[in-house]
Formats: structure tokens, C-alpha cells, sequence
């Protein structure tokens, strides 16, 4: 009996179909959200506290506005890092025994996904330009496909020379495994008329 | 006052929304955990969400006794 992996790792799972390897974007990604949050958070709090001393009681409604408003800014911004950490959890790049896939895939507002068979992959490239991505091991790969006008582009992979290589394996297997087929395939239809003609045969004897 | 309660209100149930959803989204396509519950081969995903939870229910705290300090103080 056949295996029913359908929607078991991720949406859109075929039957029968086997995750090699999952990955998702580098956390330098997230490094710059994260010293946005920090600048953010030190203005306002720098804001409010040389505010303070300035103002007397007169004008204790103005301070009151600023105070609510920075501390609202910075409850906004608390959940803008924390749902990009999350998002970031969500968007990923998985290698299967048939296909590579790009999942664009937020919280709230995106769902996307973009496929590429195996077998259709005409040529990878891995880049990593720059001193930031040579020394924290990350990178862009640009699946090119014939038949596509774009080619797949998948940005700020970790260690892209792992991605390459479980790529690339996979198209090996998956296309051995096509070629296997279609031997079985090709002999199955050749044995056929002949299986038929025995049994013809057999059965004109035995009549 | 009743602003920054309201406001921190929506903070928290907006939180819970979206740890509900991650929850959800993880329960539903189970990964084998090498894959995929692991942030950067340490970071765990059910820390991130304690954090996040911590975070917006602290933030919120410190802020009203922040507020309510200085209100009894200055306004």
C-alpha cells in the first residue's frame, strides 16, 4: 500500500512525496528589524525622559500625550519584530524528492508559493557577494528554468553550498529513478503482446 | 489611564491571535524537528513565542506603572 504523505509537512504535499531538506532565511535577515526596534525604542525613551523635566504642571496634558503616544509607537513595534521573527519561521525553501518550492508565507497577509520540478532545473547559481555573506554563510540561488520566464530565485539562504548540493542530488535520484521507470515501462509493453502470444499458443494446445 | 489599558487590551489578545495561528500552522504540518523547529540550531520556536508573550504582557505592565508614577508625580 502506497504512503499518504499528502499535507503532512507542508501545504500542498503530493502523495508519496519525500522532504529531503528545509530551510529558511538567514537571521541576519532579521538583524537590521531588530536594531530598527532598538533605535526606535532608545528616541523614545530618550524622548520622554529629557521631556519630563522640561515641563511643569501647566502643561501636564501635552507630556501626557507624548508619553501615551511613545509608549503606543513602541507596543507597535514589539509586535512588528516579534511577527517578523514568526514570519520568518513560516517562509521557507523545501527540497522533495520531486521539487524544489519557495513558500512565501506570513502570519497574517501572504500565502505563496512557487514550484519548480526537478527534472526541468537546466542550471543553478549560488551567489554570495559580499563580506557579510562570506562570513556568516549565506546567499542567493537562482534556479533556471527553461520553460520559465523568471527563473526562481531564492534570497538569504544559509549555507547555500548545502542547498546546491541537496539540489542537486535530488535531480540525480529523481532523474535515475524517471529513467528506471521508463525501462520497466518500455519492457512491461514489449513482454505484453508476447505474454498474449504464449498464451494463445498455450491455449491452442491445450484446445 | 483607560487609554493605555484599553490599548495594552488589544496588545495582548492581538498576541494571543497571532501565537494561536503559529500554533495552529505548526500543529497542522508536522515537520521532523532537524527541519523545522529550530530558529538558528538553538532557538526553539515555543521560546520565541514565551518571549513574545512575556514581552507584550511586561511591556505592558511596566508601561501602566510607568505612566501611573508619573502621573501622580507631574500630571
Amino acid at each position: 500500500m502506497a504512503i499518504d504523505n499528502t499535507n503532512k509537512c507542508f501545504h500542498g504535499q503530493q502523495r508519496e512525496e519525500i522532504l529531503i531538506y528545509m530551510t529558511r532565511k538567514h537571521w541576519m535577515v532579521l538583524l537590521p528589524i531588530f536594531m530598527e526596534f532598538l533605535v526606535v525604542f532608545a528616541i523614545i525613551t530618550g524622548a520622554i525622559l529629557t521631556a519630563i523635566p522640561f515641563f511643569g504642571a501647566g502643561i501636564g496634558n501635552f507630556l501626557g500625550f507624548l508619553i501615551i503616544g511613545g509608549m503606543v509607537i513602541i507596543t507597535v513595534w514589539i509586535h512588528y519584530l516579534f511577527i517578523e521573527f514568526l514570519n520568518n519561521f513560516l517562509d521557507t525553501a523545501i527540497v522533495t524528492n520531486y521539487r524544489v518550492l519557495k513558500i512565501e508565507k506570513s502570519l497574517f497577509l501572504k500565502n505563496n508559493m512557487d514550484m519548480v520540478d526537478l527534472h526541468e532545473i537546466q542550471d543553478i547559481k549560488k551567489m554570495q557577494d559580499g563580506i557579510m555573506e562570506n562570513l556568516f554563510n549565506y546567499g542567493k540561488l537562482v534556479i533556471v528554468v527553461p520553460t520559465m520566464l523568471e527563473p526562481l530565485v531564492l534570497n538569504s539562504i544559509p549555507d547555500p553550498e548545502r542547498f546546491f548540493r541537496k539540489v542537486n542530488n535530488a535531480k540525480r535520484d529523481y532523474i535515475y529513478e524517471r529513467q528506471q521507470r521508463k525501462l520497466t515501462a518500455l519492457t512491461q509493453n514489449q513482454r505484453l503482446p508476447l505474454d498474449i502470444f504464449t498464451n494463445e499458443i498455450s491455449g491452442a494446445t491445450r484446445a | 489611564m483607560y487609554w493605555l489599558i484599553t490599548i495594552h487590551s488589544i496588545s495582548i489578545a492581538f498576541m494571543g491571535l497571532s501565537a494561536w495561528l503559529m500554533i495552529r500552522y505548526l500543529r497542522k504540518y508536522k515537520v521532523p524537528e532537524s527541519h523545522y523547529q529550530r530558529l538558528w540550531g538553538f532557538f526553539r520556536i515555543k521560546y520565541l513565542l514565551w518571549i513574545y508573550a512575556f514581552s507584550v504582557v511586561g511591556w505592558g505592565a511596566l508601561s501602566i506603572t510607568i505612566f501611573y508614577a508619573l502621573e501622580s508625580k507631574w500630571l
